[in-house]
């Protein structure tokens, strides 16, 4: 099993994690640049460390909401950016088992802060953690069994079999795996719940969670008590938003022919591209 | 079409936590009984709510995604049960850490978007059962 942190925009991180809100021009920049499309990001070779922007889906749904108060200012303008923190492994070969992608409810650390007479409660960090298990087929599905990237020598595919491959692959391109299938499909579909599905889910939920935590204030005496009073009315803020993002991120479509096997896609069309053009070099 | 389907589980002794669970065709049905072949992944087809002696929920299963093997449009994809007759699995769910004490483990199924083949539609099938638990 390996760990990977990814940290969209990370290139974009001021300070101590904390990013420029999107409502400054600074900040739309920065959204708009991780978070191109809902188009599939991860195109490097499977099991590698590719650089995985996760895409929102819809560059409007992270439009800050209305700056009404100062909370919701200084909300803004000091966004935490969310950690995710990626378990993937490689379960044994099956015909049968599904590849899956489980995601952790994320979690938040906080701090009160002094604002003017009064106290506010800011979020420090927040982390989400998520496991993708890649449960290949046996090597005899695949016309490049090793290694599991569909890179490696066409050795399942011959003069005889070539163009059964090559319709059997396009068949089911956005649908379950019919005779044959394609590494990368697998990873591409189970990278695409992961980043573009749940990491978009959690940072548009993040958000308001941040905005409407940024509008509670106490009077308390000490900062002690200010946190006592403030950190579970935040805490349930966090959740209601994060249980908010699972349903949305549950009811997303995941049926042959919807958008997670249609990023998958392109892994098949990559190796259908490679059958095609091994076959034409042998003069199949 | 509305299938009558039975859940049936077990606790099996031991760490981590585990249960088998089963699906069954009640030995009174007149037709045979359509399932999902595979059961899993956890979460999915099978989900599991453990409440405390309060009725509060101390845990639950998230749906996980997943990329099933087998077509749903398929045959191959399920497993036809005669009357009497159960389809089963073992399931382990090592997130599960309770404090001693009594529990109730319910488990509920739904055959999601496994609905059968175009010759063969099983409609929605759900059905669920609560297990004791005693945490030592």
């Amino acid at each position: 099993m390996t760990n990977k942190e990814f940290r969209p925009g990370r290139s974009a991180l001021t300070g101590d994690g904390m990013a420029p809100g999107p409502t400054s021009a600074v900040g739309k920049r920065t959204l708009t640049e991780a978070l191109p499309s809902t188009a599939p990001k991860a195109e490097t070779k499977g099991g590698g460390t590719a650089k995985l922007d996760a895409g929102l889906g819809d560059a409007k749904g992270v439009e800050a909401a209305p700056m009404d108060a100062g909370g919701a200012k200084a909300a803004a303008a000091a966004r935490v950016v969310p950690k995710f923190v990626l378990s993937e492994k490689e379960g044994a070969r099956s015909n049968t088992k599904a590849a899956t992608t489980d995601t952790d409810n994320p979690t938040f650390t906080g701090k009160i802060v002094k604002d003017g007479g009064g106290w506010r409660y800011q979020l420090a960090s927040v982390e989400s953690k998520g496991t993708i298990d890649l449960v290949y087929y046996t090597a005899d599905h695949y016309p490049a069994p090793t290694p599991n990237d569909d890179s490696g020598d066409l050795s399942n595919v011959t003069k005889d079999n070539w163009k059964d491959i090559v319709k059997d692959l396009k068949d089911h391109r956005t649908i379950v795996a019919g005779n044959w299938s394609s590494y990368r499909r697998t990873y591409l579909h189970e990278h695409y719940h992961w980043e573009t599905e749940w990491q978009g889910e959690v940072k548009k939920a993040l958000i308001k969670a941040e905005d409407e935590i940024a509008k509670l204030s106490s009077a308390a005496a000490t900062e002690a008590d200010a946190k006592a009073e403030l950190e579970p009315k935040a805490t349930k803020i966090f959740n209601d938003h994060m249980r908010a993002a699972r349903t949305a991120y549950n009811a997303l479509p995941d049926t042959p022919g919807s958008a997670p096997y249609v990023a998958g896609a392109a892994g098949v069309d990559a190796l259908v591209k490679r059958v095609e053009a091994h076959a034409s070099s042998q003069k199949w | 079409m509305k299938a009558d389907v039975t859940c049936h589980a077990w606790l099996v002794e031991g760490s981590p936590f585990s249960f088998h669970f089963a699906l069954s065709n009640p030995a009174s049905a007149t037709a045979p009984l359509w399932v999902p072949r595979v059961l899993e992944p956890l979460g999915a087809f099978v989900a599991v709510q453990i409440l405390d002696g309060a009725g509060a929920v101390v845990y639950e299963t998230n749906p996980p995604k997943f990329t099933p093997k087998l077509d749903p449009e398929s045959r191959d994809a399920y497993v036809a049960l005669d009357p009497g007759y159960s389809h089963g699995t073992t399931f382990v769910d090592e997130r599960v850490a309770l404090a001693p004490g009594d529990y109730d483990v319910k488990l509920i199924y739904s055959n999601l978007y496994f609905r059968g083949p175009a010759e063969h539609p099983l409609g929605e099938q759900r059905c669920s059962t609560v297990v004791r638990y005693s945490k030592r």
